[in-house]
């Protein structure tokens, strides 16, 4: 394994890739919660670093309010655990309690969290109560705990904030553009397939495929999830999510253009449109570069052209070489099939121009 | 329905905790409670093999991290530096490894907890014990409760393919037989991402076990599966190219049959898994659809829309999609009497 290789399945040892950034920043505000609640607490019960995780688990960058919910969640859930523990003094009932409380939340959670790698308010209260199984040595703690738990939390949301600290736009733009550059690859191999059929062209398509699922998946490091987030940042919201959404549809048309390309179709059909549908894809692949190059630099080394008038061409040597009108195509699935094909690359091609004129 | 099984894995696991708890009569003992309660929670979202392994090896991670929390406890600059470390890793490891985001969360919480709740207690082995009886506990709760568990891995992976993919249907033709989509476009983009997010996660999760199944007809119903997926998101692009949405309600009661037959035709997969006996008797329902949906596009459709070619393309998808479940459902057939013999 070369050194690049290793370097990079170590991503999240990386201070610039997403992953190292969150752990560090989370792993930061632990260290300086640890400190704090040595010498700022009165009872060292490490409440301080416990609300810091527990607050952190939020991406504070993107999501500020829902860390401001978890912080209010665990203040009322420990003040209310703590007076319930310091009134109950059979351990049978408190046992009792804290369990019946847990069952309840974590059943409120399975009902109606929204899933992800998220904690829900419902979850922290059944964490929270279940300390209250701990017997501390020290009962009348009320303030004290309060104290310990606001603190704890101002360390997380500031940690959150401070220490590798919102760049939710260059983020997305990171994720956006390893999701294009995946994406073109993948419209070469489909290309190839459809010009080929060979086993080889094949392969290749299947591997430029799993690419592309791999960048396109929630959980992926690139994928920018966090935009659709209840609380994302309202500033950026809209333009992210519409980008996001046409990214997607662009994704669509590829796997639709891959199986429009599956069909075998007739060599000599195949061979009169060979020259502009390769055409087609070029200008396809320069609009992808161009976007790409948008979000890197924000600005564009040259306009791009109109690729209107290419598309209709297309279609009208189409036409022409069908001989026949659109509305009789069922007569013969290779007309279909490359019919289809043509109309995903148009769809494809407006679909990259409306995402590149959202970003002028 | 998930959330009172995992209700009633809560009350069995409390239950069994407790009676450790109460039989040992420990010092440290409400750390079975805690860790078995938490790891019933914080349940890894793979197979029950995966999921054992993965319960079993952060019960070994969370005693160990606990016990040494707790022995360096009173050193505050080491236990920064420890804790530290755990919350790097375990953050890491969760966001790239997201199925066990939970149980790596679960390990860090314990090991802070550790350090703060009862800390000066002399019975560091009693806690490790304790944590790690507790996890057992979990790994068993999972085993016993885990659905199918008898019905080989794969064949786990296949039926949660086919039942996303049913969602990914039921989506996309929510979209065209709603009224009030272009509204809401939003909501229903949303839910059409949801559903192919996880379809892709579904259909990864099946690639994964390649490797382990030397099989060569099951290598060939993933690629049909996979193959499923593109005709369903081919499909789905005529919501792009319809751009008045009031064609669609032209062919509402069509579109309604089809999308209630497309998803017939997943679940009779599914049972086609669970029972390869049961006859195949998908096309009926669906091709009645697809030729109900045929005389409308002649009739309306190719009069009303404004590309009339776009329905003739999603017409071929949809006999392409049935020709492809047909043939799914008899490889499934053959896989699985195989599977038998």
């Amino acid at each position: 394994m070369s050194y690049q290789t290793l370097w990079q399945k170590l991503n999240f040892l990386q201070p610039q890739s997403l992953t190292g950034r969150r752990a560090a920043s989370v792993a930061f505000g632990m260290v300086v919660a640890v400190i704090v609640d040595r010498y700022f607490s009165t009872m060292q019960e490490l409440w301080v670093p416990l609300s810091a995780l527990l607050v952190m688990q939020v991406a504070i960058r993107t999501n500020l309010r829902l860390a401001l919910q978890y912080f209010i969640v665990i203040i009322l859930s420990v003040s209310i655990g703590s007076v319930v523990a310091q009134y109950v003094n059979d351990q049978f009932i408190l046992n009792t309690l804290v369990v019946a409380t847990f069952i309840m939340a974590s059943y409120l959670h399975d009902r109606y969290a929204v899933g992800g790698q998220l904690l829900s308010a419902p979850l922290i209260v059944a964490m929270v109560v279940l300390i209250m199984l701990v017997p501390f040595p020290t009962k009348h703690v009320l303030y004290s705990r309060m104290h310990d738990v606001m603190l704890g939390g101002l360390i997380g949301l500031v940690s959150g904030l401070l220490v590798f600290p919102a760049r939710a736009d260059v983020d997305f733009r990171t994720g956006v553009m390893t999701i294009l550059r995946a994406y073109e690859y993948y419209l070469l191999a489909i290309t190839d397939l459809l010009f080929q059929q060979s086993e080889e062209a094949r392969e290749k398509v299947q591997a430029k495929k799993i690419d592309v699922e791999r960048v396109l998946q929630t959980q992926s490091a690139f994928f920018p999830e966090w935009v659709y987030e209840a609380g994302f940042n309202v500033a950026l919201r809209e333009g992210h999510r519409h980008f996001l959404v046409r990214t997607e549809q662009a994704g669509e048309i590829l796997f639709a253009l891959q199986h429009a390309a599956r069909w075998q179709i007739n060599l000599e059909l195949l061979d009169k449109l060979h020259k502009p549908i390769a055409h087609s894809v070029a200008q396809t692949i320069s609009i992808i570069d161009a976007l790409v190059i948008l979000l890197d630099l924000k600005k564009l080394k040259a306009p791009l052209p109109d690729f209107a008038e290419d598309m209709h061409a297309l279609e009208a040597l189409f036409h022409k070489t069908v001989a026949l009108p659109l509305e009789l195509l069922d007569i013969s699935q290779d007309y279909v099939h490359l019919a289809a094909f043509i109309y995903d690359l148009k769809d494809l091609q407006k679909t990259l121009l409306k995402l590149a004129e959202a970003l002028r | 329905m998930k959330s009172i099984q995992q209700s009633y894995r809560l009350v069995l696991a409390a239950t069994i905790a407790f009676g450790f708890y109460y039989f040992f009569q420990w010092q440290e003992a409400y750390w079975i409670v805690i860790s078995a309660l938490l790891g019933v929670q914080f349940c890894p979202k793979l197979l029950w093999r995966g999921r054992l392994v993965v319960v079993l090896v952060a019960g070994l991670a969370a005693a160990s991290l606990a016990l040494l929390s707790q022995l360096i406890s009173g050193y505050v600059f080491c236990l920064a530096v420890f804790l530290m470390l755990t919350t790097y890793v375990s953050v890491s490891l969760g966001v790239i490894y997201s199925a066990i985001w939970g149980v790596t969360f679960l390990t860090n919480f314990i090991a802070t907890l550790s350090a703060g709740a009862g800390a000066s207690s002399p019975f560091w082995a009693e806690r490790f014990l304790c944590v790690l009886l507790g996890f057992v506990i979990a790994a068993f709760l999972q085993m016993i409760f885990f659905p199918s568990r008898s019905v080989a891995s794969a064949n786990i992976r296949l039926i949660q393919c086919f039942q996303r993919l049913s969602q990914l249907s039921r989506a996309i033709f929510s979209c065209f037989i709603s009224r009030d989509y272009p509204e809401k476009h939003y909501i229903y983009d949303k839910g059409l991402h949801e559903r192919r997010a996880d379809c892709l996660y579904a259909i990864t999760q099946l690639r994964n076990i390649w490797p382990k199944i030397e099989n060569i007809q099951f290598v060939s119903i993933v690629n049909q599966v996979e193959h499923l997926y593109e005709i369903l998101l081919s499909l789905g692009i005529l919501l792009q190219r319809v751009g008045d949405h009031t064609t669609f309600e032209v062919a509402s009661v069509e579109f309604t049959a089809l999308a209630v037959s497309i998803t017939d035709c997943f679940q009779m997969l599914i049972d086609k898994i669970k029972h390869p006996q049961f006859p195949t008797r998908m096309d009926e329902a669906f091709t009645e659809a697809i030729f109900q949906l045929e005389e409308i596009n002649r009739s309306a459709l190719q009069v009303v829309a404004r590309e009339p070619i776009v329905f003739m393309f999603f017409i071929n998808d949809l006999n392409e999609l049935k020709e492809a479940l047909l043939k799914l459902a008899e490889d499934i057939q053959k896989l699985v009497e195989g599977t038998k013999e």
